[in-house]
């Protein structure tokens, strides 16, 4: 169990300070923005979804109705719909929980292939449970330094591309093949040239069909 | 706090939604299994560098500190020192130069 906790930590680690940055500068503009300090910390416990709560946050001055909320939040993270595809099978012993913290980072860091000795539900719980962790405590962080200082991290939040490219390098190195990689490039190219709105929604659906195509013929 | 309440709801039924729909994976779908984390990795990475790009300075840091992280991750082949690396030598770009 304790070989499992310590192969799950260091597999974090560019969460760790990825996701406190991230949620660091969440909390701080939260508290910027006027909201009581336990707005952003729940917001963090239960929704646990970045893009969504910097969305949020931007939306609420605007009194939208919550039918409106509930769309936006929902189209804005379909693509996490996908994710649990891969996992159908995988979860068993918490698997609540495990799906309500799938994340785009902890998606990617469950697809790694892990060492036979390594017990694959807890490798999933420590993963998934730091991850949150990491996540909640940089909000609260950010939202009692928010009350003191103004700090400048510019550029730390980088950390996510740079554990993104590893990730495709690592990707490659097991699948030995590029058409993926490309599929997602075209899907992105296509989009960005045509300057679609919801650029990220609709090169993952493009991507999606092209892949779905690409195999069946 | 209802808003808050709504928005976990949304997104935590876009986490579930394939538990609830598939008993196991199709055999269609089997290939999403294998290769959509490669695909969503490309497109989430493109989608980062290229949103706010109003400035090209910050753009070339990107580029640069991606190949760094490339560079450092085939040399060193540990990914902390490609991550940390890679994200140091971007902020030294995007600061200084």
């Amino acid at each position: 169990m304790y070989a499992t906790f310590k192969y799950a930590f260091n597999i974090t680690i560019p969460i760790l300070f990825g996701y406190s940055f991230l949620s660091f500068s969440f909390g701080i503009l939260a508290i910027n923005l006027g909201f009581d300090w336990y707005i952003p910390i729940f917001m963090s416990i239960f929704i646990y979804s970045g893009a969504l709560q910097f969305l949020l946050i931007g939306l609420f001055p605007s009194n939208l109705a919550l039918i409106d909320i509930f769309i936006t939040s929902f189209l804005l993270n379909i693509r996490q719909i996908f994710y649990g595809l891969s996992f159908l099978n995988k979860f068993t012993k918490f698997k609540l929980y495990l799906i309500f913290s799938l994340t785009d980072e902890t998606y990617l860091l469950l697809n790694n292939s892990i060492p036979k000795e390594i017990n694959n539900q807890y490798y999933y719980l420590f993963v998934s449970l730091l991850n949150h962790i990491y996540w909640i405590v940089g909000t609260i962080l950010g939202v009692i330094f928010a009350h003191f200082v103004k700090f400048n991290f510019r550029g730390l939040d980088f950390i996510l591309v740079s554990l993104f490219t590893v990730l495709v390098i690592e990707q490659y190195k097991r699948l030995k093949v590029i058409f993926p990689f490309v599929i997602g490039i075209f899907s992105f190219a296509v989009m960005f040239i045509f300057k679609f709105d919801n650029i990220l929604l609709y090169s993952i659906l493009l991507s999606v069909f092209i892949l779905f195509m690409y195999k069946r013929s | 706090m209802i808003e808050i309440l709504i928005a976990a709801i949304a997104n935590f039924i876009t986490r579930i939604f394939p538990f609830v729909i598939f008993r196991k994976i199709p055999k269609r779908l089997k290939i999403f299994e294998l290769y959509f984390p490669s695909t969503i990795l490309i497109i989430l990475i493109l989608y980062i560098i290229t949103k706010n790009n109003t400035n090209t300075h910050i753009n070339i840091s990107q580029v640069i500190g991606i190949i760094a992280t490339v560079v450092l991750h085939l040399r060193f082949k540990h990914y902390l020192v490609s991550i940390f690396g890679g994200t140091f030598i971007y902020i030294c770009f995007l600061n200084f130069i």
